[in-house]
């Protein structure tokens, strides 16, 4: 993931015909939890399917290369959020461009960001507005395992996070469990071509319908039909024994953490 | 006549949670009712004051260190069992080797203290001197964000009365001299390890990114800096002095920790210092209750290797020079947040045999994933332990097994190796 690397993926970008493109925004100061696991899995999945992937970073003060075909943004502090805020900001009009076509997988922070507003108690600051939704920092902490009902299903994650957001037309899940019991609450935003989430795990591996519905979208961006190959039904297997133990435990554990 | 019956009463009371089972804090709540300035008394008669360990990874290791060194130099040290870092269960520590009459006699503590609470203790206890380790991408779902632990260490370490001890290394943590402004005291050293060792290192030492200062500030001259690396073997340079010395467990951050308990010892031992007890010391030195710590397990032994987040997997990872042979991995609900397993490289394995815990199909997934094949999930952990015992020895290293806190302490129970650590 060296700059050389990330220089001929860009330069080979758009004319290396069959190659799907994902970008990863900020892999170093949005990659906490696990975001690179996301990267990783959609590349998998894709490779074993036949197609040729090229994973992409973009670090602050860099150019932004062509349109990728799918966007991945991961999970940060706020501290790394004001870093890389005033580079996000230089790119704004690219990227909310793109944002009309190439689909974007965007985590807490990387979800923040591409919001109109972030208000924190230390101060507001102006998102990428790729979002109408603003993004409240501060609110109630919710930590723990929690199930979601998406479009593609349901799905299983983990919650460590207390912004809550509000201006969101449509909602990417609603959460029917978490630590507490029975719930439901939004989670994330949708829009047809942006997947943004509060929910972490990270959550591709554990959730291979979202993961397939994410390189579907990409390899549809470059002009390829993703059907998942077979061998993929080995980590599905796993991710699947992975969720039940994590639904049966939702309720029980993780409650006294201060 | 009053501080006797609040230690008798501790006394008691730590009697009667230890036959329920089990450590308790409840004896430090006690003893700290009836003499409310009972730590503060008692530190006060320490002649050479009280050490604070503070770090997000290495503390246990790291006391225990300083500990050591500091008693090969002929001194009476008074530490706290690990998981007895907040006020009471220091307090309970204190009530278990508390005279009648109030005394402790000790020369020195060295205590390793929480996060979370090394501000308040620091009040309590005015340390002399205060260590920071490293602060690493850490229980985010604790603390919510690393800068918050950093500003929670770095608060603590200014309240020191003579010397600060930070690792350069650490974006975060060496930052504290700016917290200082023009104060002299507390005093500012430093340890770390040198540009070769970190080169060689696979993924370096992995403290948590500063995001707030733009300025990298030049590098400062190390009291305790290590020089030279391998396996079990360190070369630590302590101000002029070159320093061979053999470590308790395997691993670069278990050289980084020698060379800060090295610096830390240096300073409170002054022109008494002297490098064959520190050789002597850590010849002699045993592993901290589950890092690093070997195990009989029938008629061969099991290495014990504990992380508690992603840097420190990763350091003990990067520790092994072939890919070990018989390998089991333990993770359960003690570790709530494991998103974090997806940043660890697992290039250092080229198979897990067992993968077990209540988290063992997460952990399962994410192997797989990175190209590590597995033998077997069994989650239950005492099953895991059979599968792993009807496995032949391995022929050229011991059975390896990565473990979280919680099952290192479980494991240790199905061993026959029950629960020291918490013996208040």
């Amino acid at each position: 993931m060296n700059d050389a690397t990330d220089e001929n993926a860009r330069k080979a970008g758009p004319s290396s015909g069959g190659t799907i493109r994902i970008l990863q925004l900020y892999p170093d100061e949005l990659g906490v939890t696990g975001d690179a696991g996301n990267v990783d899995v959609l590349r998998i999945r894709l490779e074993r399917s036949g197609h040729t992937v090229a994973i992409e970073t973009h670090r602050p003060g860099a150019s932004l290369g062509t349109e990728p075909d799918l966007v991945v943004i991961g999970n940060g502090p706020l501290s790394a959020l004001r870093r890389v805020l005033p580079d996000a900001l230089r790119h704004r009009l690219t990227i909310a461009e793109w944002a009309q076509r190439v689909p974007f997988f965007a985590v807490g922070a990387g979800l923040e960001l591409l919001c109109a507003r972030i208000h924190d108690s230390s101060g507001d600051l102006d998102g990428l507005g790729v979002l109408g939704a603003e993004a409240h920092r501060g609110r109630r902490r919710r930590v723990g395992y929690a199930i979601a009902e998406t479009d593609e299903g349901t799905i299983t994650g983990f919650e460590d996070q207390a912004t809550e957001l509000t201006g969101v037309q449509t909602r990417f899940a609603t959460i029917v469990r978490d630590v507490t019991g029975p719930a439901s609450r939004p989670d994330g935003v949708r829009t047809s071509t942006i997947i943004g989430t509060l929910l972490q795990g990270p959550l591709l591996p554990l959730n291979p319908l979202l993961a397939d519905h994410l390189a579907g979208a990409a390899a549809r961006h470059a002009g390829i039909t993703y059907v998942p190959d077979a061998s993929l039904a080995h980590y599905d297997r796993l991710a699947a024994h992975a969720t039940e133990r994590m639904r049966s435990h939702v309720a029980s554990v993780f409650t006294t953490i201060q | 006549m009053r501080r006797s019956l609040a230690i008798l009463l501790g006394r008691l009371a730590r009697f009667a949670t230890r036959l329920r089972g089990g450590g308790s804090a409840f004896p430090g709540y006690l003893v700290r009712k009836i003499w409310p300035r009972f730590i503060e008394d008692v530190s006060a008669q320490w002649s050479h004051g009280v050490i604070f360990v503070l770090g997000s990874n290495g503390k246990s290791t790291t006391t225990h260190m300083v500990s050591e060194l500091l008693r090969a130099h002929g001194l009476k040290v008074f530490t706290n069992p690990t998981g007895a870092n907040l006020p009471q269960g220091i307090a309970s520590a204190m009530l278990s080797e508390v005279t009648v009459s109030g005394r402790l006699p000790a020369d020195v503590a060295v205590l390793e203290v929480d996060e979370a609470f090394s501000v308040d203790l620091a009040q309590l206890l005015r340390p002399r001197t205060v260590l920071m380790l490293n602060c690493q991408v850490d229980q985010l779902y604790r603390f919510y964000e690393t800068e918050r632990v950093a500003d929670m260490m770095l608060d603590a370490s200014v309240l020191a009365s003579e010397n600060i001890v930070t690792n350069r290394e650490d974006p975060l943590l060496s930052q504290v001299g700016s917290r200082l402004g023009s104060r002299s005291t507390p005093r500012v050293s430093y340890f770390g390890a040198s540009d070769d060792v970190l080169r060689a290192s696979k993924h370096g030492l992995l403290g948590a990114p500063d995001f707030r200062d733009e300025t990298a500030e030049s590098r400062p001259v190390a009291l305790g800096e290590v020089r030279s690396f391998g396996g079990r073997d360190a070369t630590i340079a302590v101000g002029d002095e070159s320093i061979t010395v053999e470590l308790p467990a395997r691993g670069l951050h278990y050289a980084v920790d020698a060379a800060a308990a090295s610096a830390t010892a240096s300073l409170v031992l002054g022109s008494t210092f002297d490098s064959a007890s520190v050789i002597e010391a850590f010849a002699t030195m045993r592993p901290a209750y589950g890092r690093g710590e070997v195990i009989p397990f029938g008629d061969e032994s099991v290495e014990f290797v504990m992380f508690k987040n992603g840097p420190s997997l990763q350091l003990n990872l990067d520790s092994l020079l072939t890919p070990p042979q018989q390998v089991m991995f333990a993770l359960d609900e003690g570790t709530p947040d494991i998103s974090w397993i997806y940043d660890v490289s697992f290039d250092s394995l080229d198979h897990v045999d067992v993968v077990t815990g209540e988290k063992a199909w997460q952990v399962a997934l994410r192997l797989e994933y990175a190209g590590v094949p597995v033998g077997s999930v069994e989650p239950d952990l005492e099953k895991a332990i059979e599968l792993m015992r009807r496995m032949p020895s391995p022929t050229e290293d011991r059975k390896l097994w990565f473990v979280n806190y919680e099952q290192m302490m479980l494991a240790r129970k199905f061993l026959g190796f029950p629960d020291l650590e918490t013996r208040l």
